[in-house]
């Protein structure tokens, strides 16, 4: 089980992405996330991913755009000054 | 009655219908939620604390800054944002150090932070504040033919020393504003299991069996629909309902209303302005009888 959860790349790609972000927008943008995370040399699960797109799109979930905070620039600035922030 | 509203990120992206309802719900009972203004993501658990933790506090703290400025509880619609925030509030009144590294972090940008916001959940507030009574008396359409299977998931009632409104382990409250509104609660064994969160894109086939669980649980017990009270619950059990069936070879077809939508049926607000055309699954299998009882 511990071999199979080292290695593991989608779950540090996940934080990692998420964390990219939220520093980039101050909000999560889900496509913006989903596509830092999924393997994309994988078509199996480009199609799976598409479907699911697809089908949250029909149904107006999938906002395109990014949303951003005013003050991104604070945002980021803040977190670079956090102690203790080191990469993992 | 006013609060300071943290919709948190899902609620203006994939479960705007979330937001809504609760808007709509919340202005017939006179509760007036004002949104933080600039709000940020709270760091969403473990998505940013598991990859630089320090960040995640700040992210929750800059919420909490802006939210004390508006003098008022900060309420919350998403479990995940409930946590997070109350966790970090609870971090900086406790732990001398978080405390520090708290307003260290928020000084830099100007802000400052006393602990003087309480969080909240909607879904405890309108219970608490509002109270069941009130409740009751703007149910314009009793809910006579559902049939609801309430799902507080981890982080509504866990841990106790962070939410302390319902059992943590059996909660019965969401049951009883089922029941003011007209329906019939089900009881299910899986109603504080975890519905797999965001292993829906780490490890997805994990996800989809915690889900399949919960779902045919419900379903099995007789529920003709579920309410949850967390945006992402609500995604997994709905939008994923379809992946479930397809890897599993089974037909659910369980709507999955959010909490704000049922109430807002009850109190008679049309289904659009619910925005239950956003629910993958379908509920029109369930809205006829709304219709009826209307009609009657």
């Amino acid at each position: 089980m511990k071999e199979k959860l080292a290695k593991s790349k989608v779950k540090p790609k996940f934080h990692k992405g998420f964390f990219e972000v939220i520093n980039k927008y101050g909000r999560l943008h889900e496509p913006s996330l989903l596509m830092k995370t999924i393997k994309k040399s994988d078509p199996k699960a480009l199609m799976h991913n598409a479907s699911l797109g697809l089908r949250l799109v029909k149904k107006g979930k999938i906002r395109l755009r990014p949303e951003k905070i005013e003050h991104t620039a604070d945002l980021a600035n803040m977190l670079q000054k956090t102690e203790g922030g080191k990469e993992q | 009655m006013k609060y300071a509203f943290y919709p948190g990120c899902a609620v203006h992206s994939s479960s705007k219908e979330y937001g809504d309802s609760a808007k709509a719900a919340c202005k017939v009972l006179d509760v007036d939620l004002v949104e933080v203004p600039d709000w940020n993501c709270c760091g969403a658990i473990d998505a940013v604390s598991s990859y630089k933790p320090q960040y995640s506090l700040a992210l929750a703290a800059r919420n909490l800054a802006l939210a004390e400025k508006m003098q008022t509880d900060v309420v919350t619609l998403c479990s995940a944002c409930y946590f997070t925030l109350a966790r970090t509030n609870k971090l900086f009144k406790e732990n001398a150090e978080a405390k520090a590294k708290i307003t260290e972090a928020l000084a830099s940008v100007g802000l400052s932070y006393s602990g003087n916001v309480k969080v909240r959940h909607l879904l405890e507030v309108l219970l608490s504040d509002v109270g069941l009574e009130k409740i009751k008396a703007k149910v314009k359409v009793p809910l006579n033919s559902f049939n609801v299977a309430s799902y507080y998931g981890c982080l509504l009632v866990r841990p106790l020393d962070l939410t302390n409104f319902d059992d943590p382990e059996h909660p019965t409250r969401m049951d009883e504003l089922v029941e003011t509104l007209g329906a019939s609660k089900v009881e299910y064994y899986s109603k504080t299991r975890c519905c797999g969160a965001s292993l829906g894109v780490t490890d997805e086939k994990v996800m989809l069996e915690l889900s399949k669980r919960i779902l045919l649980d419900a379903k099995n017990a007789g529920a003709n629909c579920v309410i949850t009270a967390c945006p992402l619950c609500q995604f997994n059990l709905d939008a994923k309902q379809k992946d479930i069936e397809s890897k599993f070879a089974l037909k659910i077809g369980l709507p999955i209303l959010h909490f704000t939508q049922l109430m807002g049926l009850a109190f008679g607000i049309d289904a659009k302005e619910l925005g239950l055309n956003r629910n993958v699954v379908s509920p029109n299998r369930i809205l006829p009888q709304v219709a009826e009882i209307r009609a009657k």
